[in-house]
């Protein structure tokens, strides 16, 4: 993620024409820093005095920039995109403050407290930072989903952490984010939190201003170094980097990036799998992932993930040693909603059933459960991720957890068991015999990405097809 | 094309859902909302064109907020819920069975969901052992069809579960909050309106199979975050006086094919969207369509229609009695404008024959009003 993670600089439409003067992207970081300062007592306490770590990041970036200047591996992540909401679908800020009671408000407030921070710092240059719209991001533990759709305009946003609070946002095309408000929904609770984010447009950087900004920049930092401040060296550095290539965007700006150096998700999703050995949905492995493997996978990059492993399985069946597939479902042989699978395990692992459900959130249990003692055997204990990945589970177990207090895996394991025990042999048969009918009824392609309702037999499919000419006249549906 | 879609004119159809439902059995006498919910009229958009919006919607927060509670609880193959409802209705623990009907076989259309889900729920209740074990438990994304004064609509509740018992109940996920026991009684009565419509959709499915519908139960099962952490807590919520209710104004929902008939022919409600989806249609002209079919104003419109500002500027100008609320408009029946009722209070207007012993009654009210004031003055 560092690798790929860039320092950059909002910049923004050219028609908006104000220069920054003085300020240049430090201004912009500050005026970060002050809408941080809004996100939550920590981030306030520590607001004068040591600034926090607020960087503007880009996306996709080819260079590699030194990992202490910048931010550590897991406290940055793409987070996905926001979406300037539809006035007509949400109406006015007012509007939706009135439906959204409190919360809203107050995050109405600390916007507008956010939006003077910013005007207030950079309006000395004529730059004019309107809000374009805003959205909501959801924090569940350590990654990110963003809720809202996708607009065209919007960018990718880059979540920074400190280790307490999420804090800020960032842009690519054209647009810079702000973190205005964290909205605690679930009290002492790590997850469901919503940021509400807003989106301003800034406008282009010109170079001039940038040379000023970064002259200024080398002089700080010499300061800096001269008075022995390490953490004000880095953040200035991080700072001064954001504007050098802000600068060298400026005069190039088909600069080519590169592609970015993390590991690939196939990679991280196939070692996630392995570990679990049953199929499993994208939050699970990445679940997993943070568990065990440090946490690079985002769940979004999965989205369309086995899209891809199929185009790519039937351009060139065999150029990879394992496939990421989907599992299928034991009645239709149609690939299940939302599961992925390794192709080189059996295909009656790659079944599931009405029971497949229960049992392979009792299997993953298990393979978690071992894991962690696999990993005490060694001396070495497991991440706190992944205690809490095996107690959110073991509560859904019977007899698996006592308390509130952290699960102990040789219990887990043996609950799990247990309860695996009652429902396995129907599973299995189950699925033994959709693996059979599989692999008759299904090419090659269809064994790993699934049939369509056609395939699966003349029959049903002919039934189902034929209960939809009874629907009547007029047909709606519900959300 | 047939006539519903010429009245909704080129927009696509606005679908239907529990909550619609819920508010239309709630005034069943409002051709208006009948019509337009019947052709999938996009009633926020035209009550805006019409320059009375309606200031209210759903909060991005409450949606983001209930996917991401309704995901916690279906995380793991529904691993949280099941635990709860182990706790609540007693699942043997060999009740797991789950079942997604969110597509089938990738084909996500409402016909073919329809029919899986009547197939799937049909073997689960005729065959509820199968080898010794429970033949199905939980049906995700199930699709429910109910006829809606002549239209079909399709209805998606949360989840469906099957009781040891072999009793059906209707699972509903709301993410607003039960702290001590108690939830906001608004949220839940809605919640459970909602859940009537889905218990009442699935026992017309029973019936329709030839199976008992009392094997749906009249408790759904209401998942909640408990207190004030997100943790998943469910009760069981007798909907039995919802489902009366719904049952009765449903039967008593107007033909829509009835109220066609009556509208004008050539009548749209078409914004006559430009390229740009900026309408192009004078409002004056499109208030004039909507005019055309009648309002049932009532105060309670106003939480539950987009279409409510609009038919309440509408009550206005008539000085309707429908503004004074439904009590008072029945207790008025017959006398349908506030001047009216003024004039026949106050003596100066003679009543019609139908209009007699309400005018009695509004003398009286009026001869007591005025003694009492007048009395009140001369303490005074």
């Amino acid at each position: 993620m560092v690798d790929d993670a860039d320092v950059g600089v909002a910049v923004g439409d050219e028609q908006q024409g104000g220069a920054l003067v003085g300020g240049g992207a430090p201004g912009l970081l500050d005026a970060a820093q002050q809408a941080a300062r809004h996100v939550g007592g920590a981030a306030r306490d520590e607001g004068r005095d040591a600034p926090p770590d607020v960087v503007l990041v880009r996306e996709r970036g080819g260079r590699h920039l030194d990992p202490g200047v910048l931010v550590e591996a897991h406290q940055a992540e793409v987070v996905g995109r926001g979406e300037p909401v539809d006035e007509g679908e949400q109406g006015p800020l007012g509007a939706r403050e009135a439906a959204a009671g409190h919360g809203a408000a107050a995050v109405e407030h600390h916007l507008q407290g956010g939006r003077r921070a910013v005007g207030g710092r950079v309006g000395v240059g004529g730059l004019d930072l309107h809000q374009d719209g805003d959205g909501v991001v959801l924090v569940e533990r350590d990654h990110v989903d963003v809720e809202v759709g996708v607009d065209v305009h919007a960018a990718d946003l880059v979540l920074l952490r400190d280790g307490r609070s999420p804090r800020i946002l960032l842009h690519r095309n054209m647009r810079c984010f702000r973190i205005c408000e964290l909205a605690e929904t679930s009290g002492a609770a790590a997850r469901g939190r919503v940021l509400r984010v807003a989106f301003a447009t800034v406008p282009r950087v010109k170079l001039e201003a940038l040379d000023e900004s970064i002259v200024h920049l080398r002089q700080q930092v010499r300061r800096a170094a001269a008075a022995g401040e390490r953490a004000r060296v880095r953040r200035l550095r991080a700072e001064l980097r954001a504007a050098e290539r802000a600068w060298e965007e400026a005069l190039d700006p088909g600069l080519d990036l590169g592609e970015p150096d993390v590991p690939p998700v196939r990679e991280a999703v196939h070692r996630a799998l392995t570990l679990l050995g049953v199929p499993a949905a994208a939050r699970l492995i990445v679940a997993v992932d943070e568990a065990f493997h440090g946490g690079s996978l985002r769940g979004e990059r999965l989205i369309g993930l086995l899209g891809d492993e199929e185009r790519a399985f039937r351009a060139a069946p065999d150029a990879r040693p394992y496939r990421l597939c989907a599992a299928l479902t034991a009645d239709l042989l149609s690939p299940a909603r939302g599961l992925i699978a390794v192709s080189t395990w059996p295909m009656e692992a790659r079944v599931v059933g009405p029971l497949s459900a229960r049992t392979g959130f009792l299997t993953a249990a298990i393979r978690v459960a071992e894991r962690i003692i696999r990993l005490r055997g060694t001396g070495r204990d497991a991440a706190p991720a992944a205690y809490r990945l095996l107690t959110r589970m073991a509560r859904n177990i019977p007899g698996a957890v006592e308390g509130y207090g952290p699960a102990d895996p040789a219990t887990v394991a043996a609950a799990a068991r247990a309860e695996l025990a009652v429902h396995e042999p129907a599973d299995r048969a189950l699925r033994s015999a959709a693996a059979a009918r599989a692999m008759r009824r299904l090419g090659p392609a269809e064994r790993l990405f699934g049939a369509g309702l056609r395939a699966a037999g003349p029959g049903r499919a002919s039934r189902v097809s034929g209960a939809s000419r009874t629907g009547a006249s007029r047909t709606r549906r519900t959300a | 094309m047939s006539r519903l879609d010429a009245l909704r004119g080129a927009d696509p159809a606005v679908d239907h859902n529990a909550r619609t439902i819920a508010a239309l059995a709630a005034n069943p006498g409002c051709d208006r909302r009948a019509v337009f919910d019947a052709a999938g009229v996009d009633k926020r958009a035209i009550a805006r064109h019409l320059g009375h919006p309606a200031p209210f919607g759903r909060s991005v927060f409450a949606i983001t907020r209930a996917r991401a509670f309704e995901e916690l609880v279906k995380a793991d193959g529904c691993a949280c819920l099941l635990r709860l409802l182990r706790e609540l209705l007693g699942l043997t623990v060999a009740e797991v069975g789950y079942d997604d009907i969110a597509d089938v076989g990738g084909n996500a259309s409402h016909a073919v969901r329809h029919a899986r889900t009547r197939a799937l729920l049909r073997r689960a209740a005729t065959e509820p052992v199968v080898d010794g074990r429970p033949a199905g438990t939980l049906f995700d994304h199930p699709l429910l069809r109910l006829d809606m004064g002549g239209a079909q609509v399709y209805l998606e509740p949360d989840v469906i579960a099957l009781q040891a018992h072999g009793r059906f109940h209707v699972v509903t996920i709301k993410s607003f909050a039960v702290i001590d026991g108690q939830a906001d009684p608004a949220q839940v009565a809605a919640a459970a309106r909602q859940a009537a419509v889905y218990v009442h959709a699935l026992r017309r499915m029973f019936e329709e199979e030839g199976i008992d519908p009392a094997r749906v139960a009249h408790d759904v099962v209401l998942v909640c975050p408990k207190d004030f952490a997100n943790t998943p807590t469910a009760t069981l919520v007798d909907v039995r006086q919802q489902l009366s209710v719904l049952a009765r104004q449903l039967s008593r929902l107007t033909r829509i094919d009835r109220i066609l008939d009556r509208l004008p022919p050539g009548l749209t409600f078409d914004l006559r969207r430009d390229a740009d989806g900026t309408p192009t249609r004078s409002s004056a002209d499109l208030a004039r369509a909507v005019r055309q079919v009648p309002a049932r104003f009532a105060p309670e419109c106003l939480s539950t229609c987009d279409m409510a500002y609009f038919c309440r500027a509408e009550a206005r100008e008539r000085g309707a009695t429908d503004l004074l609320g439904r009590a008072a408009r029945d207790e008025l029946g017959g006398v349908a404008s506030i001047p009216l009722v003024l004039a026949l209070a106050e003596g100066t207007r003679e009543p019609a024959a139908d209009q007699a012993e309400v005018a009695a009654q509004l003398r009286l009210a009026h001869r007591l009003y005025a003694e009492t004031t007048r009395a009140m003055g001369t303490v005074a």
